[in-house]
């Protein structure tokens, strides 16, 4: 379906305190923008401006994709957006007959799996050691936050860790979380693997792929300033460490498949 | 009419420069349909002496902190920096970049002018929030006008039309200025209403 004339509308979170949060939003929209494809790509974000309010009234076209970037399904995304949006349900027509798509979160789709193998081998790439055969030494480590709350992020990291481990392009594959188990900090009883390589999962890099993961990991330099000096060495280990799974450019591809996948479960039906 | 449109009429039948928040809008000269954008203090700056921002990258850059290496959370916060130029816009690129300094501004004027700007007062703001911003309802008339004052008044460039309507004449100030509009308390506001009654907060 071509999307020339509808315009794709990117939710973030955003943040207060910071612009971490909102630049991936913003570095995806910039790289759609410029291919052409939608007739206009905007951001709107929960904490920073345009918020979700008032985005729509920037948006001209009838027909408008929204794709929440969020790393998972939850209050966000079935709540929060829907409700300032005035959305009921995936596709909604306004009073003044534009369609608004609601997408799944770019998180949820199965093409994250590829995209954290992409990382994975380029963070490795990029150092100045190889892994010559991760089939047989190499952990990919997918790190996530975890907490009791709803915690929808952790279920969608283990599908991605389950559909790793059937690729067989690592010798392991896990999940470790920050706050419960399995723990981070536990990675060196965790894997046997002596190379891991280490991809959070979260949308923007900031205070947790920054500092508390590094930290969790035993990393000692300042991840924010220096950025990483792949690999981290230690008796008898290797460790790589790539920043927020959010940041990578083929995540731009993620919303894209978010978009066709819409198309696929609700529009075709109806034309 | 859409909005574009609407924004061009205006830009052809304004005399230039224009003006929105803090940022000049000129017509460059040779006649092509191109803009440039500088800060409004520049107005009479050497072009040579700006520093050039030509990309958006570099234009998100120049509107993420102030003058002191600050955060800006608010965008129509009267901070922005001075010293950049940017130039060789056409129309969807100027309405762009505008919406990267004063996001959904242009917007908001336009729909103000037709009359179709909803307004939305605290009360019905607060009571659309939930999880931890649920509190902000019970935020009390003398605090929410304290609140303006501190946040709004002294660190933000807009109008308010949430708590006193004014009339068209007090929005619209010169007539080259496309105003900035606030029809309904930012989340920014939101967060500081939550501050006040139950103490600042780590951000999630
Ligand atoms: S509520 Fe409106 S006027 Fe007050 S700070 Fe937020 S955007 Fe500015």
């Amino acid at each position: 379906m071509s999307h020339s004339d509808a315009a794709l509308v990117l939710a973030g979170h955003g943040s207060t305190l910071n612009a971490d949060s909102s630049a991936p939003t913003f570095q995806h929209a910039e790289a759609i923008r410029q291919r052409g494809l939608f007739s206009a790509v905007q951001v709107c974000f929960w904490k920073e401006e345009p918020n979700f309010r008032q985005v729509l009234r920037s948006v001209e076209a009838r027909r408008i994709y929204v794709v929440p970037n969020f790393i998972s399904s939850g209050y966000f995304t079935e709540q929060v957006i829907p409700r300032e949006l005035g959305l009921n349900g995936p596709v909604t027509r306004m009073p003044d007959g534009r369609e608004i798509y609601y997408c799944e979160p770019v998180g949820l789709h199965p093409s994250m799996t590829r995209t954290l193998l992409h990382r994975a081998a380029e963070v490795v790439e990029k150092s100045p050691e190889q892994i010559e055969d991760p089939r047989a030494t190499a952990c990919l480590l997918i790190c996530g936050h975890g907490t009791s709350l709803n915690d929808n992020s952790t279920r969608i990291i283990q599908q991605r860790v389950a559909e790793i481990r059937a690729k067989g392009l690592y010798a392991d594959c896990q999940l470790a979380l920050m706050e419960q188990k399995p723990y981070i900090k536990d990675w060196r009883t965790l894997i046997a693997c002596p190379d891991v390589v280490v991809v959070p999962y979260f949308i923007s890099d900031g205070l947790h792929s920054f500092e508390d993961i590094p930290v969790l990991l035993g990393l000692t330099e300042n991840v924010r300033e220096q950025g990483v000096c792949n690999p981290h060495i230690e008796p008898g280990r290797r460790l790589w460490y790539a920043t927020a799974i959010g940041t990578e450019p083929l995540m731009a591809e993620v919303i894209l498949a978010q978009v066709e996948k819409f198309d696929h479960e609700h529009l075709y039906t109806i034309s | 009419m859409s909005i574009s449109i609407q924004f061009r009429d205006w830009i052809e039948n304004t005399p230039a420069p224009w003006k929105i928040g803090q940022v000049l809008i000129a017509p460059e000269p040779g006649g092509v349909k191109r803009f440039e954008l500088r800060h409004v203090d520049d107005r009479h700056a050497e072009t040579d002496s700006l520093r050039p921002v030509d990309d958006w990258i570099g234009l998100r850059e120049l509107i993420r902190v102030n003058a002191a290496g600050e955060f800006r959370p608010l965008k129509a916060a009267p901070d922005l920096r001075s010293g950049w130029r940017m130039t060789g816009l056409d129309f969807d690129n100027l309405r762009l970049a505008l919406d990267y300094f004063y996001p959904g501004a242009v917007a908001d004027w336009i729909c103000w002018r037709n009359g179709n700007l909803p307004v939305t007062s605290y009360a019905e703001t607060a009571k659309r929030q939930s999880g931890r911003y649920h509190i902000a309802r019970s935020l009390g008339e003398g605090d929410l006008e304290k609140l303006t004052q501190t946040v709004c008044e002294r660190g933000c460039l807009k109008r308010r039309l949430w708590t006193a309507i004014p009339n068209s004449d007090a929005v619209e100030g010169s007539s080259s200025e496309i105003p900035l509009l606030c029809a309904e308390a930012c989340n920014y506001f939101v967060g500081k209403a939550r501050e006040k009654i139950k103490g600042p907060a780590v951000e999630e």
